[in-house]
Order: C-alpha cells, then structure tokens, then sequence
C-alpha cells in the first residue's frame, strides 16, 4: 500500500508537472499583425504597409517586422516590435514601440534633383522609429482588429556630385543632403 | 452592446486628437557640402618666388615641353621639373623652377615662357640651376585668376589657395544660385583653377601654348594671346583674340593651329601670323578634346568631362583635304582618351594606357600595342621615343622596333 501511495505521488507530481509546462506553452501564443497605415506630415500624406510576426506571452508581444513606406522617399523599414497590452476585459489598449533601419528603395523621380545636382546612385539607409498607442478589438477565434495612432520618424541620406565652378585638385565636389522625415501614423489592421 | 460603443469612443478620440498634432510635425533636411574660402597672396610675393632650386621630388605631375637633351615636367601649380635626358635611360632632375601658379611653358632657346597665375613670364634658363627673369608680361591669362585692371603687383592680390571648411546647412537656406554651391563665392571672387597636362622643341597635345616662327600662341579659355617673341627675352603681347569658350588646347601644324574647345575644334590659318585667320569649326559632343594633326588628317579624342556630365570617349578623325571644311571620316571608341601625339603612320593615344594604332587607313585603323597603365595623361613621340606622363610620374619607351617596345626609364614619384 505504500509503495502504491508513493507511486500515486509520484504521478501526480509529474501530471501536475505536465500541466504546469502545457500552461507555459500556452502562454507563448505566435501572433501575426498586419496593417495599413496614413502617414502624415510636411510631405503630406502617403501609405503605409506593415506585417508583424512574433510572440505574445502574457501581456506583452515581441516581434519584427517589414513594411513599405511611401512617404517622401519609398523606403522598406524593418524594425524590432515590442508592445504591452492593457485591461482585463476582451478588448484592451495597448503601446506599442518600433526600432529599426528604413532601407531605401527610391524611385527614378526621387533620385532626381536640382539642375546642378547630380544623384551619383548612393544613398546610405537610416534610422525608423515608430511609437504609439492603440485599441484591440478581439473579433472571433480570438482574432482581433486593431486600430493605433502614433508618431514615425525615418532619417535618410542622398549623396550627390556638385556642380562648383570652383576646381581643387580636379575631383568633383561631392555634397550630401540628410532628411529626417518627422510622420504621424495612424494604422488599421488584424491581428491573427 | 452599450459598453462595446463606449469602448470604441476612447481610442477614436485618441486617433483624432494625434491626428490634430500632425500639422505640429516639422521634416528636417540639412544640406552637407564643402565651402571654399579663398586665400590670397600679393603678386609681388609670388613673383619673389620664382627661382631655381634643388632638383625636387615629382608629385603632382602636369604638362610636358621636351627641348633637344631637356625634359621640363611641369608640377601643377608648383613650377618646373627640368631634366636632362642626354641619357633617356638615366634621365637627371637637374633642378626645380619654383613658379608658383604654373601650367604651361614654352621653350625658345635660352628662354623659357611660363605662366605664372594670369602672369606670363619669360626666364633666361641658360643655367637651369640659376635662371633669371627678364620680363612679366601681367594680365595674359586673366581668367587664371581675374586680377582687376591694376598693373602694380603690389597691389594685385591673387587666390593661391583656399581653405576648405565642410558646412551644414538647412535646405531651405543654403546659399546657392541654381543649386550650384559655391558659385556665390566664385562670383564674388576671382577663381583659380589647377589642371594637369603635358608639354616641349616638342609640346604635348594637351598644351595651351605653341610657338610658329616669332610668335607664340597660347591660350586661355576665351581668347588667343598672340605674343611677339622674335626678341626672346623681351616677349611683346601684341594681341588679344577671341576665339570662343572652353578653349582647351592649342596645336600648331603647317602654319596651322588647330585648337581643340570644350565642344569643338576650329582650324586658325597663320598666313598673316598676327591675325590668325578661323578656317574651320567643327562642333562635337561637349567633352575635353586634344588634337593633333598630320597633312590630311586631324585626329581629336573625346572624353568624358565632369563639366558637363559628357559621357563621350572616343577618337574622330577628320580629313583635312578641303580647307575650311573638314569632314568627319570615323569615329572609333575609347575608354578615357586624353592626349595623343603621331609619328609617321603611328597614332598613339592616353586611354587608360598608351594605345598604339596604325592609322595607314583611317577608315580602319589598327591597334597594334597596347601598353597597361594607370592615369595616363599625355605623350610626345620624337626620335622613337614615346615620353609618357601619368599620374605617377614620366615613363620613356623606346618604340623604334614595336614588336620589341622597351621601357627605358621611369621617373616616379
């Protein structure tokens, strides 16, 4: 009887083990977040498109991300996505923070420039950033849409060959012109 | 359901209020680019300068003038290499002009003929180790560095180099006219301008002076210079002569000067030597373009020129049969051509080396050897031997048997 006992105990421990290890896992749920987006500034208004795939344990959801931005300069921004959601109930706020590189991807209009400016194909990527704050909406099978506002900056640099009546040492003057594009961002999107 | 709809109500107030905040956000864009500020120095100073020193080290080579035994090398904007080449095998720096500002020169006799900034001057070099000035002829060169009206070199100041500050600025006021930086600066001062060449008895086709019988003709990027030198110490401008703009090089032939411009080349008779007289014009993509020239035929090569973003490298070769009208026979590509020079049947051509053609058929020249080098600049052909320049210094090859071409020497940097 008691090596029963023991036997019993030791199962249960196990099982309670198990199920303990099936909780974490559960916990650990992939999440795939895909959304448009308006980008506002200076520049006026353009599109946004963005897919995010990571993790979401508890409260909180870590991913990367790539996307398409059209504002100013066409660009691929990939980014790490952190954000933490907020409330007990179905629907919840949350924050979210973005941090990467926007690759350029100009097009042959963008490259162009004053009639003395020569684009000489070189432009080196910069910084993305993205914060903000959103709402979740769960819809069914524990999908969700998603509605964010936030602020976007992107930085980027165009390297060109000047025209200079003034010759030293007969290499062409070079000079660079350096933007950081400052954007409101508002996003829609589905969470799966 | 009543929640659901006040749930919504908070985010959208959110979305709309940052959506308020978008006018507040501002894009930065800074313009990075180097600003030239000009230093200046008295012509009086400079021209204390001018003396014969120790033979110096060759570091920036230019143009090249050959003379009997003597190579002069120009150092851009330094002075002059002088060398004898008695031996082409062991050429010998005798000694080193200082002649700050310098290009070009021109060898008659005893007297040598170089620019200093818009100075022209003329130099006893019978000793090259102790030359002495015997005359400045002020003003020759204007557009070298525009030195006003004044005619006391004490009181013209000339730009002799500039200091180079990198500057950022925002886009929207960076001072620029056209988008051109700098060009303020340019205006509102004289300019200076270095270009590398090669010159000599024997000139290279990248020279702006050449001489026919008493006069010297030499250039500059508008006007034709025509200077009296049958006194050779005592040079005489006799006349300023428009001849077009982006003048470039001058080469005489035949009582001839064929100057090659920016985007043409034009053909001056010399029968009346004072007045040359425009025979032709030939216009051309806008690309730097050397000539020389043979009885029948001139030959230009083109290349690509920053100035006006040409692309254009290649060889046209111009028949010569019809005075006032040379047509076009052939144009052939190249790969960065600058100077060339013709013995006989012979057309050797700078290209990203030293080219070798048989021109026997202009129609269909042949490349027969090709000699590898980097920054070739000019060459001078004499006696078979190819004097050429680079960017590292002056190499001669014994050409007289091609199938066995041989370096002789090399002065390096």
């Amino acid at each position: 009887m008691k090596k029963i006992l023991t036997l019993v105990f030791f199962l249960s421990g196990c099982c309670i083990a198990h199920a303990q290890r099936a909780d974490t896992l559960r916990s650990w749920k992939f999440q795939s977040i895909n959304s448009i987006g308006l980008l506002n500034g200076q520049a006026g208004t353009a599109l946004q498109l963005q897919t995010v795939n990571g993790v979401q344990h508890k409260s909180w959801f870590a991913g990367v991300g790539i996307g398409l931005d059209y504002y100013r300069f066409r660009g691929i921004p990939v980014f790490v996505d952190i954000r933490k959601m907020f409330g007990a109930t179905a629907n919840k706020f949350f924050i979210y923070g973005d941090a990467g590189i926007h690759f350029n991807w100009m097009t042959a209009r963008q490259k162009e420039s004053g009639s003395n400016l020569v684009y000489n194909g070189d432009a080196r990527n910069g910084l993305y950033t993205d914060v903000g704050i959103g709402y979740a909406i769960n819809t069914v099978n524990k999908n969700a849409f998603i509605l964010s506002a936030g602020y976007s900056y992107k930085r980027l640099k165009q390297f060109y060959t000047d025209y200079s009546p003034i010759v030293v040492d007969g290499a062409p003057i070079k000079s660079s012109i350096q933007y950081g594009l400052n954007r409101i961002v508002v996003k829609a999107g589905l969470v799966f | 359901m009543k929640k659901d709809r006040t749930s919504l109500t908070l985010p959208a107030f959110l979305v709309v209020t940052i959506l308020l905040f978008a006018a507040c956000v501002k894009d930065t864009c800074k313009r990075v680019y180097k600003i030239y500020t000009p230093v200046y120095t008295k012509l009086t100073d400079l021209r204390a300068q001018v003396q014969s020193k120790a033979a110096a080290a060759v570091t920036n080579t230019g143009k090249l003038y050959i003379r009997g035994n003597w190579i002069f090398l120009n150092e851009i904007n330094k002075g002059i290499h002088v060398i004898d080449n008695s031996n082409p095998s062991h050429p010998v720096k005798v000694s080193f002009i200082n002649i700050p500002g310098n290009i070009d020169m021109y060898v008659k006799g005893d007297i040598l003929y170089a620019d200093l900034y818009c100075d022209l001057l003329a130099a006893d070099i019978t000793d090259p180790k102790n030359i002495r000035v015997a005359k400045y002829l002020t003003n020759t060169f204007p557009d070298k560095s525009r030195y006003s009206t004044a005619v006391d070199p004490d009181s013209i100041n000339i730009i002799t180099d500039w200091k180079v500050k990198d500057t950022a600025v925002d886009c929207s006021t960076a001072p620029r006219i056209n988008d051109c930086i700098n060009c303020s600066i340019y205006l509102a001062a004289p300019a200076n301008s270095s270009t590398a060449a090669v010159s000599a008895g024997m000139a290279g086709s990248m020279a702006r002076f050449a001489a026919v019988d008493n006069y010297m003709y030499a250039v500059t990027s508008s006007v034709l210079n025509v200077i009296d030198i049958s006194s050779a110490s005592n040079p005489w401008l006799v006349k300023k002569q428009d001849i077009g703009w982006d003048i470039e090089t001058i080469f005489p032939y035949n009582k001839k000067l064929y100057i090659g411009a920016g985007s043409s080349m034009s053909v001056y008779d010399l029968q009346d030597p004072v007045n040359p007289t425009q025979q032709s014009f030939s216009g051309h993509w806008c690309s730097g373009d050397p000539v020389v020239a043979d009885d029948n035929y001139a030959y230009v090569t083109l290349h690509e020129a920053n100035v006006c973003n040409s692309k254009v490298n290649q060889l046209e070769i111009y028949n010569l049969a019809i005075p006032g009208s040379p047509a076009l026979v052939k144009t052939y590509p190249l790969t960065n051509p600058h100077g060339l020079s013709k013995d006989g049947n012979l057309l050797f051509i700078c290209d990203s080396g030293l080219k070798i053609y048989d021109v026997s058929n202009v129609a269909a020249i042949k490349l027969v050897k090709y000699i590898p080098s980097e920054n070739t600049y000019d060459v001078i052909t004499a006696n078979g031997i190819a004097y050429l320049v680079t960017k590292d210094g002056l190499y001669q090859y014994d050409y007289s048997d091609l199938q066995d071409i041989k370096l002789l020497s090399k002065l390096l940097k």
